[in-house]
This record gives C-alpha cells, structure tokens and sequence, in this order.
C-alpha cells in the first residue's frame, strides 16, 4: 500500500489541474484579503469600536470559510473523479492490478494520498483565511476552538473524496465527475434548508436538512466546525444566524456518524473495484 | 506450468472464452493464434485474475490463477501498455521493482538487465509521455520481466512495433526462453507466432480449436523458388508428370517438394543439367494453411 501512496503523492504533484488549484486558491486569497482590507477602511472611525469590528470580523470569516468550502470540494471531486475510472479508461490500471498489489491495497493507497493532500490544503485554506481576519480585523477567538474547527473540517474532503471514488469505481470518470459534484451541491442545499428551517423554527425543513445530511453528511460537517471554531468567539451567538452560520448545529453524533459513512463507503468502493473486470 | 480447465467468460453479450481447456508446460514458448476479438485478450487476462471468469479454473505453478503468491512469479504485457506519462522509465521500473519486493540492493541490476533485453538501454531517462509506442511497448515489456518472472505472459507484444522492433522483441523472446522463462505470448500475425513458439493454439470466436507443439502442424511439404536460367526443359516436363506443380515466369521457378531433403537433390538435377541458379528460396507453407483452414473455413481439426 505505502507505494499506491507514494505513487499517488508523486501524481498529485505532477497534475496540471492541481497547479492551476494553487494559482486559483492564490487569486482567492488575494482578493479575500483585499475585500477584508477596504471593509475595514470603509469603517472609517467607526472601525475602532471594538464589537463592531468583531461583528463584521465573524461574518466574513464565516463567509471566508463558506467560499473555502467549494474550493476544498471541487479539489476532492476533481482528485477522486479520474482515481480509478481514469487509469481504467486508459489501461494503466492493468499494470497495477496484474502486479502482486491487491486491489483493496490499490483503493485504499490512493485515497489515502489523496485524503492527506486535500484535508491538508483544506486546514491550509482556512488557516490562511483565519489569519487573514486576524490581520485585518483583529478577530478575537479561542485558537483551540479553532484549532478544533479546522481538524473537523478535515473530514469534509474526506466525506466527498469517499464519495467521488466510489462513483469512479463503477462509473466513467466524467459521469463520477458530475455525479459526485451534483451531490456536493445537494448536500450544500440540504444544509441551507436546514439552517433556515432552524431560523423559522418549521421542522419539517430541519428534518429535510437532517436526512440530506445523512446522505452525505459534508455540510453536517462544515457546519460542525464553524460551530467548533466560533464557540468562544466574541458574541458569536448573535451573527450566527444565517445561511452560512449554524443556527441548528448538527448534534456531535454527526463526527461519529461521518467517520464510520467513511469507512462504509471506502468498503464498498473496494468491493466494487475487487468485482470489476478489467 | 500452466493449467486450464473449461475456463469461459461471458461478457453481457458476447462468449469471450468458452471452455478453453490449456495445458503449457514449463519451458515452452506457447502462441495462441486467433483473428481480432478471438478471446486472447480475455483468455490473459483471466489468468492474471484481471478478469473474473464466468466458469472454470485457472492454475498457473499449481496455484489459482491471479493469486498474490502467484503474480510474484508472472509477468504480464497488457495489449495496449500505458503508464503514467508524469515518469521516467528508470522511475517506473523502480516503482514495479519495489512493488514486486526486489532487494533494494539488486534493483539497479534488475532494471538495467530489463532495460538492455528490450534495448532501451541509454533511453531510460526520457519521460514516458515523449516515448513513441514501439518504445512504450518495450518499456512494458521491460517490465514484465523485471522480476525474472518464471511464466511470461505476453498480450500482441509487436503490435505497435515496426519491423525492426518485431525483431528486437523476437530476440528478447528467444533470450528468455534460454533463461528458461516458460513463455505465452497472443497474436494474430502467424509469422510472428512461427518464428517464435515452440507450441501452438488456434482460437476462434472463445474456442480453442487445436493446439500442440508447432511441427504438428507444419506439412513437410515445401514450396521452393528458384531464380534459374538455361533450365532443361526435359526436367520440366518430368516434373510436370511428377506432379510438382510446376510453374515458370521470366526466370523463376516455382515447384513442390515432398519434404525438405528433396530441395538439394532437385537444385542438383538443374545444375547437372546446365541450369545457372542465382537465388533458391525453399518454405513450408503447411501452417499458413492450416492457419486460414482453421480460422478462416469453420475448420474444425
Ligand atoms: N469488457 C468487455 N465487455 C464486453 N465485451 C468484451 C469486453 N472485453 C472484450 N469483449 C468482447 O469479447 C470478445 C473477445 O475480445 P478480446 O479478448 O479482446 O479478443 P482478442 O484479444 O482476441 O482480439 C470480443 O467480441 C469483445 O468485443
Ligand atoms: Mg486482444
């Protein structure tokens, strides 16, 4: 398994799309940056009063952390779509699967390496947003809570990259592609019907949210460590109703939960790849 | 060596294989012949365990085909070899040497003596992605045997080749074969097969029709050409009644001889009867026929 890994790692490096995800996470930052710098000039004066500054602080962090999201994703989604459609589709994989590698180890290898590559850049992007709001508006928090907030985030690459390898396991890699994407967009709109369900107090919407994310649970996570990371954060509890923030916090269970959908899904992902004909 | 018991494999809607009883022993250089969508690929690919046979078994070295064990001892040319374009061929030898566990104080020897079989020595350094098929072919090759497999399995290894590599691959054949290597290779170019192989299977549409050691199926009949001028034109005649099969256009001869120690006593006659030869070529010509027999007219041997 540790050379599928090294493998792995050494491809990552080497792929085109993941450079160009650098330079757009780069561009990203540049101009979330940017954004944070004139909206604390705009203040004016008015950007010395504390609470103030905190206010808008925390909702562009959130915001800042929200737009992450969609980055991490698509690197998950893009990772896992070719991860084993691709070499299938163009006969590298028979290289692989005729040597003395067994197909679980081949599965588990990469997803692995792509596992440590994309919640490695998932902890990276928000950090580098955490900080940015540091910067600018002198954020007050708990580098615990945040600490803890950035490691939860880490399982959502995983709950995706998961996914999008079992779609690449029985599908193409464009139909994994879209699929996987499509149910990253389901999971985000699950968990806006959930949020604003929680601020119209309508449980049907909240159930919606709930089943949506048990399905997939990344927004459950997402939301998780926002509401990890925010939890000492000065007068959270005002701003933290919105799309984006976490009026109805998904019960810790969800960790639990997320971690074992992990496991069955990388199961069934072996499962499928061991049964394929290639 | 090598052990099939009525191995088939059933795609949704087609019989790749069906009931492919092989036997190969170590040692032997074993073609399997057949036109395109015959099964080959099928066939290999289920005794590398890549393919999942619908019903039947598979040993190889006593042990059931695609098992771990067994794929340490195997090596495996896909039809279509491709690897990751991002590496070097030096980098792709060292990753397979890791994975099949060479030591890594023998792996530089292992991958050089790969390299030189193939005659990609000197190139090992160029990104894959700048090889041009031949080469990419005797990469997959090199790696086939990177581990001093006991069997080799070999799936079209010239298709991609030009002349010269056919030959290139033929000779890398023939030194493993000295090395003992006991080899299968797939193709559906009869003279590569007849060059090559000690052994010999026919399939057609997932069955094997025939298989055995290649002079049971070559006819000792031979077909001889020669470039002759001043031919006595009573041996021509004789021959004629002989029922030679005569034919004569400008200055070349074409005749049959019963078997191959008939060809210099007729070369002699035309001599002895005045007859200047510039150029004799003498084939048999049995296993073409028997190829197209079988292939071609629903032959069943
Ligand atoms: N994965 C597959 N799914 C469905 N049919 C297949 C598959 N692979 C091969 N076949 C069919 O099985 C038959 C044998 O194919 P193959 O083994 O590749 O033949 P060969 O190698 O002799 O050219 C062909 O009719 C081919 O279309
Ligand atoms: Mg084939």
């Amino acid at each position: 398994m540790k050379h599928v890994i090294k493998l792995t790692l050494k491809e990552v490096v080497n792929k085109r799309i993941i450079h160009l995800g650098i330079i757009l996470t780069l561009i990203y930052l540049l101009i979330y940056g940017t954004g944070l710098y004139y909206t604390v000039k705009d203040l004016g004066p008015q950007g010395e009063q504390f609470f103030l500054l905190q206010q808008i602080g925390y909702q562009l962090l959130i915001l800042g952390w929200y737009v992450s999201t969609f980055m991490v994703g698509s690197m998950a989604v893009i990772t896992g779509a070719g991860s084993i459609s691709q070499e299938i589709e163009n006969g590298t994989i028979l290289g692989l699967a005729s040597s003395p590698l067994k197909r679980s180890s081949i599965i588990l290898g990469k997803f692995i390496a792509y596992g440590v590559v994309t919640s490695l850049y998932s902890s990276i992007l928000l950090t580098a947003v955490m900080g940015l709001n540091l910067y600018f508006c002198r954020l007050v928090f708990d580098p615990w809570g945040a600490a803890a907030g950035i490691l939860i985030f880490m399982l959502f690459p995983l709950t995706l990259l998961v996914v999008t390898m079992l779609f690449s396991s029985l599908f193409s890699t464009m139909t994994a592609g879209i699929s996987a994407f499509m149910v990253f967009v389901v999971t985000i709109i699950g968990g806006f019907v959930e949020q604003i369900g929680a601020l119209m107090g309508n449980t049907a919407l909240i159930n919606i949210g709930i089943i949506s994310s048990l399905l997939m649970p990344a927004d459950a996570v997402y939301r998780l460590a926002v509401a990890q990371a925010s939890s000492t954060m000065a007068q959270s509890s005002i701003v933290n109703f919105g799309p984006f923030g976490t009026a109805s916090t998904p019960s810790t269970l969800m960790l639990v939960y997320t971690i074992v959908y992990i496991g069955v899904l990388l199961s069934a992902a072996v499962y499928c790849f061991e049964k394929k004909d290639l | 060596m090598l052990e099939t018991e009525k191995l088939s494999k059933k795609y949704e809607h087609t019989a790749a294989c069906t009931d492919i009883c092989l036997s190969i022993k170590e040692g032997q250089v074993f073609g399997l012949l057949g036109p395109n969508g015959a099964g080959k690929s099928t066939l290999v690919k289920m005794l590398m365990g890549l393919v999942r046979p619908s019903s039947g078994k598979a040993f190889i070295m006593g042990q059931a085909a695609g098992d771990i064990e067994v794929r340490y001892k195997t090596g495996y040319l896909p039809e279509m070899f491709r690897f990751y374009d991002w590496l070097n061929a030096w980098e792709l030898l060292s990753f397979y040497a890791r994975v099949y566990q060479i030591p890594a104080d023998k792996e530089k020897l292992a991958i050089q003596e790969a390299l030189e079989l193939v005659g990609l020595k000197g190139r090992e350094k160029g990104m894959i992605k700048t090889y041009s098929k031949g080469m990419q072919q005797r990469l997959g090759l090199a790696r086939a045997i990177l581990h001093q497999p006991a069997l080799v399995l070999l799936d079209e290894p010239t298709s991609a080749l030009d002349p010269l590599g056919r030959r290139d691959v033929r000779d890398a054949i023939k030194r493993l074969q000295q090395r003992g290597t006991t080899i299968f290779l797939n193709s559906h170019l009869l003279g590569e097969v007849e060059m090559t192989c000690s052994h010999l299977g026919f399939i057609k549409q997932g069955h094997l029709i025939d298989a055995g050691p290649i002079v049971d199926f070559m006819t000792k009949e031979q077909e001889i050409t020669i470039e002759v001028d001043n031919l006595n034109h009573d041996l021509f005649t004789r021959w004629n009644i002989e029922g030679r099969a005569v034919n004569m256009n400008d200055k070349l001869l074409q005749l049959k001889a019963v078997n191959r120690e008939e060809v210099p006593i007729i070369i002699n006659e035309i001599v002895r009867a005045g007859g200047m030869i510039y150029r004799v070529e003498s084939r048999s010509r049995g296993l073409e026929e028997v190829f197209i027999d079988l292939i071609e007219n629903d032959g069943a041997v």
